[in-house]
């Protein structure tokens, strides 16, 4: 991350063009690498294989068939262009920010990013918006990043959000394996969120999940007694803040913790940003999980 | 401290409102957006809604802005005894003085100043010393110097209004000397009175002593209404057959508002004669004279009363009228006396009216010594003194209590056996006729028979020209001289009678002074002064000395065979006298007639005496008692604080609703500015 340019998240919730955002933060992680944007991307051979009939002739590799007077042909690493959807929550909660940028807004211009940056790596882009059923759903195409950023762009006002019954839709309507970038604030118990995000993993989707919580959220920062309203249901409880922070960001703590282990059980990569953390890290954690899973597989 | 108003004390319970602001109100009204409750409702029920109070500083600042607003309502004063023990230590002596005169018998008056003197009772602290006094004319120590109030608390009970004037001064001074003597740090007066105009004489010097506080609690009115009989007039006709009496009285309205159709009663031994209705306007008079009535040898008692109004005492007026007796005086002569030699003396006692004279003229060789002893006056009117039985008659009823007069002249003649009664040796005949006469050069004004002529234009007894007077040696006392230096008038006690010496004569020969206006009040003068002649007084006031002379003939003072009289007040309380001294030195405590009995049983020969409360102090107005705190005190400024009459002035004077309300704003204003700084974390 050596030279990189950070952008302060309340900076870039000024900006209303969601692609200009996006190309923002994606040109400048990309200049601030100083290597090839390529990287694990490139048309590297993989393998040869025999050759059987359907296969394309265009593919034989003639020259291993002039050596050997059989008929292999080759074949890629990246021999085709990834489908990246970013699954967004928009549930009611997203909406929460104790300061300029609320956690929607994070999320926003990080599925933006991802996705233009994806576009830029001439992958499928798609996007699904969702709270407890799916609101948008833009399929993975690489002419979609207009119509995934106009999509972001238009997300209105959320319900209370459920995380199963979006992604158990998604996995069913997606056929071709791909990235899955589940952008959410997780609200669930962290099995429920595994057992709700497993399902993609089982269909030979890599998954990975970012988690978006505002600062307030994990450190629990009040000091007056108030009545605490639950965005999503609307229900009240009084709390006097000073005396259940430490218990507050204990559970939320575990939380985090029982989630990194639930899903990384799982194989699905799981990353915690506050909205206070520039985007930059979270294009960096996404290269950094493309490239172990591409590894793996 | 006290309230006028503690009802509105009820609104203390409004601290309660910032409590439960700061407890509760500001929880429920406060709500912040959460994104899920998840882990909020995980930790334990009783964690998440436990109240504590925060900001307490501004919690306290509010409970005393409520408290202080709320005291401002209720009206606080701080009571006498608070001011007066404010910011002192130690135990303290502390003289009640408690107006008694009949004035607090107005209303409400005694039972308000009863009700101050408990309190004070009740603020006395262990240590304290309390001296508890009933004034009006004289000064009545119920209890001196006694540290419980049980005691305290039954003579204040017990106690009622008397029927004396409210005399300030002497109660100030005898709390004063009871100070004085006490070794206590703090020596305090609280001073229960309505602190009428009349009752405080500026010019007597009341000054505590240093250290004394005063504290004045006033149960006078703003506004009285009070109605009395100011005084009586007796008007006297002589008629055959006795004396007829004229009452008049004059009625006094001292109130603001006119006294209508009120009804007045003449009563005459207990019967009554007339019956009038009056009206008085506000602050006015009238006069009202009854139908006379007939005297008859005995006294009357007489009786007015007032219809009663919220006073009383002076609602009635007493007098006793007994027929007038002349006083007996015997005109001694010569054996051949100068015509006029007894005309100016019997002309002059004949028009004396009060007292009448009844005058006997006889020659001195031939005067009888029961007519000597039957007269209160004799008169040697130039004439040596009568002989023998007549001589020893003489003098005896000088020493006996009567007068004699003797006008010394040409027919003069004191032998050395006559009764050593002329105040001086006679001399020779001084004549000053070959010039124009002498006059008096010197007069002792002080003396009874020559005080009337003190005033200016009341009489010039250097008028009299006098040309030719007898010489008077070794004269006992000298009342008058003439310009030459020779005594005029000279005067000696013997026994209990008194001889006065003339050195000249009361005709013409030898002075003109009987054909001088002075003349007839100077012989008239001199007859009453020999004669011991008392005015009779129809009535006493309460406060006076028990006067014998008020008795009508004075027969009764001394019972039969000497026994001392029993004397019974208005009230029924007998007054036993032992000696006659003590008849004559009690005090006249009620009003109402007394009745004076020759013996305890002996109510048929009873005779009376009239006693009337002071007409004065039925006026009601009152003085401020800061006057007299300033006054009497060294720096009235403590009791100044204290001075006000009522509790409403009390509360209207100290003013302290005015600083606990400016107090409670401003707090209230810090408040507000307190906790707009305060950091209000909603959202962080």
């Amino acid at each position: 991350m050596r030279g990189a340019r950070f952008i302060d998240p309340d900076a870039l919730a000024r900006i209303r063009n969601l692609e200009l955002v996006a190309r923002t933060v994606v040109d400048g992680f990309v200049n601030g690498l100083h290597r090839a944007p390529h990287r694990g991307f490139s048309l590297d051979f993989a393998e040869h294989r025999g050759y059987e009939p359907g296969d394309d002739l265009r593919r034989v590799d003639w020259r291993v068939f002039g050596r050997t007077d059989r008929f292999y042909v080759k074949q890629f690493e990246a021999d085709s262009n990834a489908n990246l959807l970013v699954a967004l929550d928009i549930s009611a909660s997203m909406r929460f920010g104790s300061h300029q940028v609320s956690k929607l807004d994070y999320a926003r211009s990080l599925a933006a990013s991802l996705l233009y940056f994806s576009h830029q790596q001439r992958d499928r882009i798609g996007l699904a918006t969702f709270d407890r059923a799916i609101v948008d759903y833009v399929p993975p195409s690489a002419r979609h990043l207009e119509y995934s950023l106009y999509a972001l762009d238009r997300i209105g006002a959320g319900q209370p959000g459920a995380l199963a019954p979006p992604l158990l839709t998604l996995t069913e309507r997606l056929t071709r394996r791909g990235i899955i970038a589940v952008v959410s604030d997780l609200y669930e118990d962290p099995d429920a969120v595994a057992s709700a995000v497993r399902p993609l993993r089982s269909r030979g989707h890599d998954v990975i999940v970012f988690h978006v919580l505002d600062p307030a959220e994990i450190d629990f920062p009040y000091e007056e007694g108030s009545n605490f309203e639950d965005l999503e249901s609307g229900d009240r409880v009084p709390v006097v803040p000073t005396g259940l922070r430490e218990q507050y960001q204990a559970l939320v703590r575990a939380h985090t913790e029982a989630l990194t282990r639930a899903l990384t059980d799982s194989r699905i990569s799981y990353a915690l940003f506050r909205t206070s953390v520039p985007l930059d890290h979270a294009l960096f954690h996404f290269l950094s999980a493309r490239e172990r899973l591409s590894r793996v597989r | 401290m006290t309230f006028l108003a503690p009802a509105l004390l009820a609104g203390l319970l409004a601290v309660a409102i910032p409590i439960f602001v700061h407890l509760v109100q500001r929880e429920r009204k406060t709500v912040v957006p959460f994104p899920s409750l998840m882990f909020l409702r995980k930790i334990p029920h009783q964690s998440v809604r436990r109240r504590a109070i925060r900001d307490w500083p501004l919690l306290v600042l509010r409970i005393l802005a409520v408290c202080l607003i709320v005291a401002a309502f209720a009206r606080p004063l701080l009571s006498g005894t608070d001011t007066a023990t404010m910011g002192a230590v130690g135990a303290r002596e502390v003289v009640i003085l408690i107006d008694r005169s009949y004035s607090m018998g107005y209303g409400d008056h005694w039972a308000r100043a009863r009700d101050a003197a408990i309190r004070a009772v009740k603020g006395l602290r262990p240590g304290d010393l309390a001296t508890l006094a009933f004034f009006s004319t004289d000064v009545e120590i119920a209890a001196r110097s006694v540290d419980e109030g049980t005691g305290l608390m039954a003579a204040i009970t017990r106690a009622t209004p008397g029927a004396g004037a409210t005399r300030l001064a002497p109660a100030l001074r005898a709390a004063s000397g009871i100070l004085e003597a006490s070794k206590l740090p703090r020596r305090d007066i609280i001073l229960i009175s309505d602190f009428q105009a009349g009752g405080w004489d500026r010019a007597q010097d009341s000054k505590l002593p240093p250290g004394v506080t005063l504290t004045p609690v006033s149960v006078a009115e703003a506004s009285t209404s009070n109605a009395a009989i100011g005084t009586m007039i007796l008007g006297r006709e002589v008629v055959p057959g006795g004396e007829r009496i004229t009452p008049s009285v004059r009625l006094v309205n001292r109130g603001t508002t006119a006294v209508t159709d009120r009804q007045l009663d003449l009563q005459v031994d207990g019967r009554v004669l007339d019956t009038r209705r009056v009206s008085i306007g506000a602050d006015g008079s009238a006069s009202v004279t009854f139908k006379p009535f007939m005297l008859a040898a005995q006294p009357a008692r007489v009786m007015v009363r007032l219809g009663p109004d919220r006073l009383t005492a002076d609602d009635v007026f007493f007098a006793v009228v007994a027929v007038r007796h002349q006083l007996p005086v015997l005109v001694l002569e010569s054996v051949n006396p100068a015509l006029d030699s007894s005309l100016y003396i019997t002309r002059a006692l004949a028009v004396g009216a009060d007292p009448g004279f009844d005058v006997r003229v006889m020659r001195a060789d031939q005067v009888p010594p029961a007519a000597i002893a039957s007269a209160a006056v004799i008169v040697l009117n130039d004439v040596r003194p009568p002989s023998d039985a007549a001589a020893r008659a003489l003098e005896q009823a000088v020493k006996n209590g009567a007068g004699l007069l003797v006008a010394l002249g040409e027919r003069s003649a004191w032998q050395t056996d006559d009764p050593g009664l002329l105040p001086g040796s006679l001399g020779l005949v001084t004549d000053r006729s070959g010039t124009r006469g002498g006059t008096l050069g010197y007069v002792d004004y002080s003396h009874p028979v020559f005080e009337i002529f003190s005033a200016p234009r009341s009489g010039d007894l250097t008028a009299a020209r006098v040309f030719k007077y007898r010489q008077l040696a070794a004269p006992a006392r000298v009342l008058a001289r003439f310009d030459d230096g020779g005594v005029a008038w000279a005067e000696r006690r013997v026994g209990r009678g008194t001889v006065l010496a003339w050195t000249s004569t009361f005709d013409s020969y030898w002075n003109d002074l009987a054909l001088k206006p002075v003349f007839v009040p100077l012989l008239l003068q001199a007859m009453k002064h020999l004669g011991r002649y008392a005015e009779p007084r129809p009535w006493q006031m309460v406060g006076d000395v028990f006067d014998p002379a008020a008795v009508p003939g004075d027969q009764a003072a001394s019972g039969p065979g000497g026994a001392m009289p029993t004397i019974l007040a208005p009230s029924g309380t007998v007054l036993r006298a032992k000696t006659r001294t003590d008849i004559t030195a009690s005090t006249l405590t009620e009003a109402g007639f007394y009745q004076i009995r020759p013996s305890p049983a002996d109510a048929q020969h009873a005779t009376y005496v009239a006693v009337n409360v002071a007409a004065a102090e039925s006026d009601l107005t009152s003085f401020d008692p800061a006057e007299l705190a300033t006054a009497v005190t060294a720096s009235g400024t403590r009791a100044e604080a204290a001075r006000c009459q009522t509790l409403d002035e009390r509360e209207h004077r100290q003013s302290l609703w005015w600083y606990l309300l400016a107090s409670g704003l401003l707090l209230l204003a810090v408040e507000a500015a307190v906790a707009s700084r305060l950091p209000r974390v909603l959202k962080p």
